[in-house]
């Protein structure tokens, strides 16, 4: 009897223990070795956009873009999640950049002529190769960078 | 929101499941699919919802640009940062030393950065966010005193580090008032240089934050739980007021993209802010009432 509780009490604490690492790898260590070295020469705004995201899962980010300004929109992510893309919107909802028409970077420089309203939406598609029936989670940090 | 949704991380790996269903923006409210959007199926619409409210340093650098000049008297006096005392006064004067910080990092102003360097130290280390504006920033200031461009950047390290303490600490909070503060003193900067030198340059910068603060509301609203939070946006909504009378945004975009520099032009009809000169008193006497009342706070 006490080899399948101990079996059932692994089976909860793994995902457990799975999740935790998860968040701690969206940690400001992480997001400072993995993703700020990836934002220069331009610079970033110094504020941390982070968050744990599961597949299937997206997020938003609102900002303002001034003219004669270039800026830097890095998506940076925890390498399980395979199937990360980001689209840049004007104010009237038109898509204005979409990385998959872009093979998937992960990265990409903007030059403003006119100040305007953005919004980057970051999408975390679901991994369509998967069999497990496990959804991924990992981390993901949305930087955006202008250059001096 | 943010901190919520990691605190059910755990309980969703217990259970084992995938959850789908309704979603919250940041402040709790449902979110709803934008018409005219391609939406994707298979993914659940914005669990987070972030904002970006320009750098310190970016405000600097905008208006340096335009042709600001530098004033010391403008800045927050150095001997007030003994005066704060509590924790939203010290999250606000954090982010008006920041800014002042930036101000002082874009011009050039070396011995003047380190005076308020201190003062950001200070407050940092009061608010217990060790390991921001620590000794290790001091001396690289110190040893990088004549490359501006590696004073900006430890500048922004800084202020970063800050704001990832704060929020891994769980205190957004904290994280917002310290940004509201940077983006006042901010545009107090601008407005009171431009009222020295009528530029219409550094003006229009100015009639642009109207988009910024819409921002800034945005990110205030999403932790309006908490009552200093929730002070700091009343007085951003009556600026608000004050904006709100300035011409519509930017028309339709337009995109054009080089494959090969991965860089896209982005550019608009009809974007061009104005404001009237009654317009820009208005906005000065309100964004000076503001300043005020938070670097007097204690």
């Amino acid at each position: 009897m006490r080899k399948p509780l101990h079996a059932v009490v692994l089976a909860l604490a793994l995902p457990l223990f799975a999740a935790n690492t998860v968040e701690a790898q969206c940690s400001k260590t992480w997001v400072r070795k993995k993703c700020i070295p990836k934002i220069a020469p331009f610079i970033h705004n110094g504020q941390m956009n982070s968050t744990v995201m599961r597949e299937g899962q997206s997020a938003d980010l609102s900002l303002t873009v001034y003219s004669g300004q270039d800026y830097r929109i890095l998506i940076c992510h925890d390498e399980v999640l395979e199937n990360v893309a980001f689209k840049l919107y004007d104010n009237n909802k038109k898509v204005i950049f979409d990385s998959r028409d872009h093979n998937d970077t992960d990265v990409w420089d903007f030059k403003v002529k006119t100040t305007m309203q953005l919004r980057i939406e970051v999408e975390v598609g679901k991994n369509e190769d998967t069999t497990t029936g496990i959804t991924n989670s990992g981390c993901v940090s949305i930087l955006v960078g202008f250059k001096q | 929101m943010k901190h919520r949704f990691l605190l059910l991380l755990p309980v969703l790996g217990l259970l084992g499941v995938s959850c789908g269903g309704d979603t919250e923006s940041a402040d709790g409210d449902s979110v709803s699919d934008s018409a005219g959007m391609n939406v994707n199926p298979n993914v659940v619409k914005a669990e987070n919802v972030f904002y970006y409210i320009p750098s310190p340093i970016e405000t600097a650098d905008l208006l340096k640009k335009a042709g600001a000049d530098y004033d010391k008297d403008l800045l927050n006096p150095i001997e007030n940062v003994s005066k704060y005392t509590t924790t939203s006064a010290r999250a606000l004067n954090l982010g008006v030393y920041g800014a002042d910080l930036s101000f002082t990092g874009i011009f050039d102003q070396s011995t003047e950065s380190m005076f308020y360097m201190q003062c950001a130290s200070k407050l940092a280390n009061e608010l217990r966010i060790s390991g921001a504006f620590n000794e290790n920033t001091k001396a690289r200031l110190e040893a990088n005193s004549t490359n501006r461009d590696s004073i900006l950047n430890i500048i922004t390290d800084a202020y970063w580090d800050c704001d990832a303490i704060l929020k891994q600490n769980g205190q957004q909070h904290t994280s917002a008032l310290m940004i509201a503060g940077g983006w006042v003193e901010g545009l107090y900067l601008a407005c009171k240089v431009t009222e020295k030198t009528t530029s219409p340059e550094i003006r229009g910068r100015i009639a642009e934050q109207k988009l910024s603060l819409d921002n800034l509301i945005g990110l205030l609203q999403s932790k309006k739980d908490d009552k200093d939070v929730a002070e700091i946006l009343a007085r951003m909504q009556e600026l608000k007021t004050l904006f709100d009378k300035l011409p519509a945004a930017a028309g339709e975009t337009s995109a054009k993209t080089d494959e090969k520099s991965k860089t896209t032009e982005i550019d608009a009809a009809d974007g061009s802010a104005a404001m009237s000169e009654a317009q820009f008193k208005e906005i000065l006497a309100k964004v000076e009432s503001i300043r005020n009342d938070i670097i007097s706070r204690t």
